[in-house]
């Protein structure tokens, strides 16, 4: 959460059936809505160098109600802008209804996402020096895997896991806030931001 | 290998959202306002047998029509000679679990491990399936031959692709080639998401685990439904009633039911009823037993989630060629208005042991509409849509106003908005019809009254409104409700032109005014018995007059301040 940008979207209906979309005007409509963005973020103390746009149409085959949405290249557009939207749209629609037509295109909406890049915490390097598995440990117990029934295993303090040091399942690793369970058939490493690597499917 | 409640149940479902998931994709992709807007179409997922075990809803009308559907291709294709990829189409009225033929399924098995385990079936209104008029249906069809393109049962598609001479086939025989083919592809896309919802169900499970729980499910529904059974009164109840006329030749047709309900079994026997007539009412055996089972749902437990096992106690009794049951080559184009009298007679039939859940005669008729014609671009147009309508008072509250029909169900009203963007009509009025019918202690909800202006130069008007000549009845000495029917306002035309409950193709041009009028509901109880203080209310809100308040209910409200006059009233009570 800490680490989301800002966000704000604005729609403007702009409905062009068929092929019939003139690259000029979409870009002046674009261009227009950026710097409206723009004035808002910057109202909100986003520095210029901070704010990033994303610009997308929603798009629909004629005769359709939903619409599905498609990015639209940044900058000044061209013809062949207005062919890779039309492109992406058919792949989009592919993909989210497993097929497409031959019919013809209707836009309907101009999406812009402006974002306020914000500052990310910075995650530190542990110092892994001194920690070993054996002194991770804080336990044994049995623990039911579902499918794959119950298994006698280690239980770890997430903290003082070692680092860089892959680890067979079946094994729980806990700490404060959450429980990671590792399958049998995965290993885990933690690495030097102390994230945890599982290796493996943990199915039968 | 034992099999516990929780998986059964998780399963359960599991294969309702994939269902549901399945509805969602349909209604995105499709083309047709009627299935995007109204939601006139249904999924499901049946066992491998064709059995029903997971519905999403549209249209009750098609409850149970998916899995004749399925049971329908396994006669003609037997089990063993599907495979995974195939794709089967019907709408056959006769055979093919159909109902009319705009109405199209969509059938495909499901595979795992190299089993057949399931079927993904839908159906759809498409707005365009050729025949002599725009939209398909009509009211003056004489044969089936009239009202469009006929799938018996055929592959459209295999191994994940489909015929493309097929295609090229509908393409060259409908009105809207675009959108007809938009919305088969749409139901396509709708199977394979079932398909791959189930797939990855039987794979969690495995396919002994996902076929035990299949048969739990079904087992479950029958137990449930007759635990149902069980608790209503014991006996033979009977109902008759007309409906208006067959859109040919103007004379009523004579409709009735007897259902006996035993301990074993609920049988409704239609036989008695007209046989099958020249003109587009015909209804099949499919929309019959899909009356019977919505019935059966709404007087036994509408709220559990509908699967084949709940509907093992229903059997329906009708000899073949009635108006009900309908042969090859009837027409069947509106078969919706005699399916629906058959939900109706039952209906009325059970009232009298089923008060607490049923409410007094509604307006029915699903009101069909069709404005076609061209466009100012000169493109070819055609809204089809039902209209909202009265339903009747109830034992406890008043009828429920401008409410789609009970075949209908989760079905939606064309917005205004849509209307008026995709059609060259403008909506000139829509409102409550406060006709003053359906009078009762509690009383009738309101009909609606939607007008249409016709803006461009020529348009055609289709309409099948029942309960014309014979209003929704009342019950408990409540009054009968109001008829439904159509007004054409020809523009400088005569000025009390006549109502009418169906029109084929009536020619309109730019100015004229269509006017779609829907019955108030039947009404409980004496009228002289509702609550002088609900009267009242009705008449501040501008439903019902001042005086019509006196005359009809026996309440006098002072002409000055509406105050209830509780002398006076008792005083016209008294009269009665």
């Amino acid at each position: 959460m800490l680490a989301a940008d800002l966000r704000q979207d604005f729609i403007r209906t702009f409905i062009r059936s068929g092929g019939r979309v003139d690259p000029l005007e979409l870009s002046a409509l674009f261009a227009e809505m950026e710097a409206e963005a723009g004035i808002l973020l910057r109202e909100q103390g986003i520095a210029e160098e901070r704010i990033a746009f994303q610009r997308f149409a929603d798009a629909r085959y004629v005769g359709q109600e939903h619409t599905v949405k498609v990015p639209v290249p940044r900058g000044k557009l061209e013809e062949r802008d207005i062919a890779e939207i039309h492109e992406g749209f058919h792949r989009l629609h592919e993909q989210a209804y497993g097929f497409h037509l031959d019919s013809s295109i209707e836009l309907v909406n101009c999406h812009l996402t402006a974002l306020g890049v914000v500052e990310k915490p910075r995650v530190n390097r542990i110092d892994g020096a001194g920690l070993q598995l054996d002194k991770a440990q804080k336990g044994r117990r049995r623990v039911n895997f579902d499918e794959l029934g119950f298994h006698e295993c280690p239980i770890y303090e997430r903290d003082l896991l070692p680092v860089g040091e892959a680890v067979q399942g079946p094994l729980v690793i806990e700490e404060p806030a959450s429980t990671t369970v590792v399958f049998p058939d995965q290993s885990v490493r933690r690495d030097e931001y102390g994230f945890l690597h599982l290796v493996g499917c943990g199915k039968p | 290998m034992s099999l516990d409640p929780f998986t059964v149940e998780i399963i359960r479902h599991q294969l309702i959202a994939a269902a549901e998931e399945s509805f969602v994709i349909l209604g995105r992709s499709s083309q047709s306002p009627i299935i995007y807007e109204v939601l006139d179409y249904a999924c499901a997922i049946t066992d491998r047998f064709g059995n029903l075990i997971a519905q999403a809803n549209g249209v009750p009308g098609f409850l149970g029509t998916l899995s004749f559907a399925v049971k329908a291709v396994l006669d003609k294709y037997p089990a063993a000679s599907l495979h995974p990829g195939d794709t089967l189409i019907t709408n056959d009225p006769y055979t093919g679990g159909g109902t009319h033929l705009s109405d199209v399924a969509l059938v495909a098995p499901i595979f795992e491990a190299g089993e057949l385990i399931a079927f993904s079936v839908n159906k759809a209104h498409w707005t365009e399936v050729g025949g002599m008029a725009a939209g398909s249906w009509t009211t003056d069809s004489t044969e089936i031959y009239q009202e469009g393109l006929q799938f018996p049962i055929l592959y459209i598609g295999r191994d994940y692709k489909l015929d493309q001479a097929l295609i090229d086939l509908i393409k060259a025989n409908v009105r809207t080639p675009e959108r007809t083919v938009g919305d088969l592809y749409a139901g396509v896309a709708s199977l394979r998401t079932a398909e791959g919802r189930v797939k990855e169900i039987s794979a969690r499970y495995g396919v002994q685990t996902f076929e035990s729980s299949v048969a739990e499910i079904l087992n479950h529904g029958e137990r449930m439904a007759r635990l149902e059974l069980s608790r209503l009164p014991k006996g033979t109840y009977a109902a008759e009633d007309w409906m208006d006329d067959d859109g040919l030749s103007g004379d009523p047709v004579y409709v009735r039911v007897k259902v006996s309900i035993s301990k074993e079994e609920f049988v409704c026997d239609f036989s008695g009823s007209s046989p099958q007539v020249p003109g587009a009412i015909n209804c099949t055996i499919t929309r019959l037993y899909s009356a019977c089972r919505s019935i059966f749902k709404a007087i036994t437990d509408p709220g559990f989630p509908a699967n084949d096992g709940w509907f093992r106690p229903v059997r329906v009794v009708c000899p073949e060629g009635t108006v009900f049951t309908a042969r090859r080559p009837a027409p069947v184009s509106t078969y919706w208005e005699t399916g629906a009298y058959a939900c109706d007679l039952l209906w009325h039939a059970l009232f009298p042991i089923a008060a607490d859940r049923l409410t007094a005669g509604h307006f029915l008729s699903i009101c069909g509409t069709i404005v076609s014609g061209k466009d100012e671009k000169g493109e070819d147009f055609i809204l089809v849509e039902p209209q909202a309508g009265g339903w009747g008072a109830g034992a406890t509250k008043d009828g429920e106003s401008g409410l789609v029909a009970v075949g209908d169900g989760e079905t939606y009203m064309l917005p205004v908005e849509i209307c008026e963007a995709r059609y060259p009509l403008r909506v000139e009025q829509y409102m409550f019809n406060t006709a003053p019918m359906g009078a009762g202690k509690y009383r009738g909800g309101f009909g609606l009254v939607r007008e249409y202006r016709i803006l461009c130069k020529d348009a055609r008007l289709t309409a099948t409104f029942g309960r014309h000549s014979y209003p929704p009845w009342g019950a408990m000495q409540g009054q009968e409700g109001s008829a439904n029917g159509v007004l054409v306002l020809h523009h400088g035309g005569q000025r009390t032109p006549t109502c009418k409950g169906k029109l084929a193709r009536h020619p309109l041009k730019a100015g004229d005014r269509v006017r779609l009028i829907t019955a108030v509901g039947g009404g409980y109880g004496l009228a002289r018995e509702r609550e002088p203080a609900a009267v009242r209310e009705d008449v501040l809100n501008g439903l019902l007059s001042r005086k019509l308040a006196r005359e009809i209910y026996g309440v006098f409200l002072d002409p000055e301040t509406l105050e209830i006059d509780e002398l006076k009233t008792k005083k016209l009570r008294s009269k009665a």
